[in-house]
């Protein structure tokens, strides 16, 4: 099975015997010891300490959810012929695509098509819950694609604006 | 008297005003927006109505629409609780004109002091210490470059309406300025339909202390000791207590009686608090009132023991306040913790989305003023936050670690949140030394403080197993011969205090 956590592809297996649950991790294996446990509370204690942690599991369609003492982890589960997905496929050093942070509405765009920015400038400002958040240029190029009106309202998947590298 | 009260407002804070109703035989309102039809105040109110699509000037910032709904649930009182409409002194007005009571100070000094430069030259004229700056607001640019040359940078920009750090703005620099005097007009209109915006000097490294007072309609006053709440980001407090860490008993009684005197001059006659900025000589200036009951009242509540939104609600019967200001005291140390849907790795991006699991934290001394339940939903179109958690100690350092437990044993899962963030800060060496200054999370918390690999080992072996275990039980239920699971793993928090 794959989980993407923070850009990072886990290829994990785990088997269960007894007490012993055995975590292959990215070929390693590591060895834990499971406690007392709930359908969606899991008790697991590393072998180096022997002490028992609480780790609190949930899903939905895409992610699953797992929190340990207030740090919440956030695994995306990486369907098999997804196998290729680069996450960094849409920030490659030549073209900058940029989406807005979450759902919101645009404020103001900085930018106009054909312009040339240097990396830091800022090219668009939305607004979320109240929040203005100014998104900025990541590398020195030519805005190629202005795609969303000022007070637009957009989705988190809009491709907002494209910057790329003169050759 | 008071018999029916409508609550114009949403999530916690609604449902605290609810809670207080309850107790004194009080039937509520709860109103909502179509997003909200589920939401926790909704459910939690003896009747509710529906005042309009999401987008808060269509709902709960729609003053025709909620005065309406007071009038047909024969409602004798609105309280506006904090935000929305809260301090909007036309809304104040109007409510007092359809002859509803407004559970809130008068129309005239909330107008007053809801006017950040007003307040300020009426301090100014009672002898009330104030930060140097702009007189009045401006829309000239130029006034702006102006005042900020003569006083030179850092300066701060703020909204006239503002609050909650929004409309906001600290500028460094020139050559930043004009861009953020826009920007922080843009933001106070959509946020308080106002874009009146004026600059003052920033102070480095303040305090954020301030105090909550009381006065009734019979010339009472009092003071109900202070709340520090340096720890903030964006300029939004997220992190609360009493006593101030840098409190001395003249202090407290200087400030004190110096909020009283705010409280005098402006005729206030409501639960209102005084904002102060303490400098590192314990110089203290006024900052502004807020004419509202805040989101940091209970700290004020678990360290003097009296309830404040009665408190608010016995006044706007008009009742006399039953304290005098010599049997008040403050006992043991309080911190609360907002915990909003946000990303702390992410320049606290507000994360929106389902809520799949929640444990509430319990405890000797815990207090837990909740907005959401176990299949709440977070939209975007509202200030995220999701719960209060407040912590009682007999001193600070035992509220703070009773704190952290009670925010490790919070779990919820669904929505990123401040949690883990928060737990970082009250373990910091210089929050336990009480080196708490505004600046203290860009100061102490830029760094990501780095996970220990088991806990990601560890929360990998859980995924997988949750996972595992959600297909086998999946198998069973097909059988049609599964065990349900327990009631109480999926039933989530619930309060029963209906009392239709």
């Amino acid at each position: 099975m794959k989980l993407k956590f923070e850009n990072n592809i886990y290829d994990v297996d785990v088997t269960i015997q007894d007490e012993q649950v055995s975590l292959k991790l990215n070929g390693k294996t590591l060895l834990f010891k499971k406690g007392n446990s709930l359908p969606n509370m899991f008790s697991l204690a590393s072998t180096d300490n022997g002490r028992f942690n609480q780790f609190f599991t949930s899903e939905d369609e895409s992610h699953i959810y797992v929190n340990y003492e207030g740090d919440c982890l956030v695994f995306d589960k990486v369907k098999e012929e997804e196998k290729s997905f680069d996450a960094n496929e849409t920030e490659s050093g030549n073209k900058q695509v940029v989406l807005p942070p979450m759902p919101g509405t645009i404020v103001k765009i900085l930018v106009e098509k054909g312009q040339n920015v240097n990396e830091g400038d800022a090219l668009i400002i939305v607004e979320a819950m109240k929040m203005e958040t100014t998104l900025y240029a990541s590398i020195d190029g030519n805005v190629s694609e202005v795609n969303v009106q000022a007070s637009e309202q957009v989705d988190a998947d809009k491709v907002l604006i494209v910057v790329e590298k003169e050759e | 008297m008071i018999k029916k009260v409508l609550i114009a407002n949403r999530s916690e804070i609604a449902c605290r005003i609810i809670r207080a109703c309850k107790e004194v035989g009080i039937r509520t309102v709860a109103v909502y927006s179509e997003v909200d039809s589920e939401a926790l105040h909704v459910l939690s109110g003896d009747e509710s109505v529906c005042i309009g699509p999401a987008p808060a000037l269509q709902s709960y910032l729609n003053q025709e629409v909620i005065i309406k709904a007071a009038l047909d649930t024969n409602c004798d009182a609105i309280h506006p609780g904090y935000g929305f409409l809260a301090e909007n002194s036309d809304f104040n007005r109007k409510v007092r004109d359809a002859g509803l009571i407004f559970i809130g100070p008068d129309p005239k000094p909330m107008e007053l002091l809801g006017s950040k430069v007003a307040s300020r030259q009426l301090m100014l004229k009672s002898g009330v210490p104030v930060i140097p700056g702009m007189k009045t607001s401006s829309m000239d640019i130029s006034e702006f470059e102006k005042t900020a040359d003569e006083m030179g940078y850092p300066v701060l920009i703020k909204a006239s309406a503002g609050g909650g750090g929004k409309g906001m703005r600290v500028v460094l620099q020139k050559d930043k300025l004009k861009e953020a005097v826009e920007s922080a007009m843009r933001e106070s209109k959509s946020a308080f339909g106002s874009d009146e915006v004026y600059l003052e000097k920033y102070i480095e490294s303040p305090r954020h202390v301030e105090f909550q007072i009381a006065a009734d309609h019979h010339g009472n006053a009092i003071y109900l000791f202070e709340r520090e709440c340096s720890i903030q980001r964006r300029h939004q407090k997220i992190i609360e207590e009493a006593p101030s860490p840098v409190m001395d008993p003249e202090l407290q009684k200087s400030m004190g009686e110096t909020a009283v005197k705010v409280a005098k001059a402006a005729n206030y006659d409501s639960v209102g608090t005084v904002e102060f900025l303490v400098d590192k000589d314990k110089n203290f200036y006024f900052l502004e009132v807020n004419a509202r009951i805040q989101v940091e009242h209970p700290v004020t509540e678990m360290t003097t023991g009296i309830d404040l939104v009665k408190l608010q609600i016995a006044i706007a019967n008009g009742e006399k306040i039953p304290y005098k200001q010599e049997e008040l005291k403050q006992t043991g140390h309080a911190i609360e913790c907002r915990i909003y849907a946000e990303d702390a790795d992410n320049n606290f991006m507000p994360s929106s989305g389902t809520i799949l699991f929640l444990k509430e934290p319990a405890g000797p001394g815990v207090r837990y003023d909740c907005g959401i339940y176990q299949g709440s939903k977070i939209s975007v179109f509202y200030d995220p936050v999701l719960a209060k958690l407040i912590v009682w100690g007999k001193d600070r350092d035992e509220a703070r670690q009773r704190l952290i437990l009670a925010l490790k044993q919070n779990i919820i899962l669904g929505v990123k949140t401040s949690i883990k963030f928060m737990i970082n800060c009250l373990e910091h060496p210089e929050f336990i030394n009480g080196n708490t200054f505004t600046n203290f999370i860009e100061k102490n918390m830029n760094e990501k403080i780095p996970r220990p690999e088991f806990i990601l080992n560890s929360a990998l072996t859980a995924a997988v197993l949750f996972l595992q275990s959600q297909k086998k039980q999946l198998a069973v239920f097909s059988e049609g011969n599964g065990k349900m699971p327990s009631p109480w793993l999926s039933i989530g928090n619930w309060e029963i205090c209906s009392s239709k």
